[in-house]
């Protein structure tokens, strides 16, 4: 059994959305979530 | 508010559903007067599935763009929202609409109150049309 172990990172948006939006284009084939939270 | 639906979309959601072509994008917004940086560092823990990705919106870009999409009041930023999207759906030019979504909000968006058991039903049946179209 594989464990998901996963490194967490937290990429800041600074320049814009761009990598938010190509990772959730890169995973078009997938089935997706897209969470908008507060952190408090 | 938002914590507590992050620790339900974790432990009602994706740890029900163990399917490996699931993804999932959490971006954590500044919108109330005590979110900084290192408070999403900490929020980050409550979903910690290796399919999710996790991003700070410092310029709270996302609410705004979304809004349109979800149908908002103008003015109302989309935060505490918890949106589903199925394959082919891209964002190239703007944000897509979701295939269904919840909030945490007030009584305006049409959509249904978060119900993270319900929310999971849902993604199961996209999940389904997703093996059945052979994706």
């Amino acid at each position: 059994m594989s464990e998901r172990k996963h490194v967490r990172e937290l990429t800041v948006l600074t320049g814009g959305i761009a990598p938010l939006r190509d990772a959730f284009d890169a995973d078009a084939d997938k089935t997706r979530l897209l969470l908008l939270l507060s952190p408090t | 508010m938002c914590r507590q639906g992050a620790s339900a979309i974790q432990s009602e959601v994706l740890e029900q559903i163990d399917d490996s072509s699931l993804r999932a994008y959490i971006a954590w917004v500044p919108i109330l007067p005590d979110d900084k940086h290192s408070e999403a560092v900490e929020s980050m823990t409550r979903i910690p599935d290796a399919r999710a990705a996790h991003f700070w919106d410092e310029q709270r870009a996302l609410p705004e763009l979304l809004n349109p999409v979800l149908s908002l009041p103008e003015g109302w930023p989309a935060w505490d929202v918890y949106l589903a999207y199925p394959p082919g759906a891209t964002w190239a030019q703007a944000p897509p609409a979701p295939a269904f979504w919840h909030h945490q909000l007030g009584d305006e968006p049409k959509a249904p109150k978060l119900d993270a058991p319900a929310f999971a039903e849902q993604l199961r049946s996209l999940l389904a049309d997703q093996s059945r179209d052979g994706r």
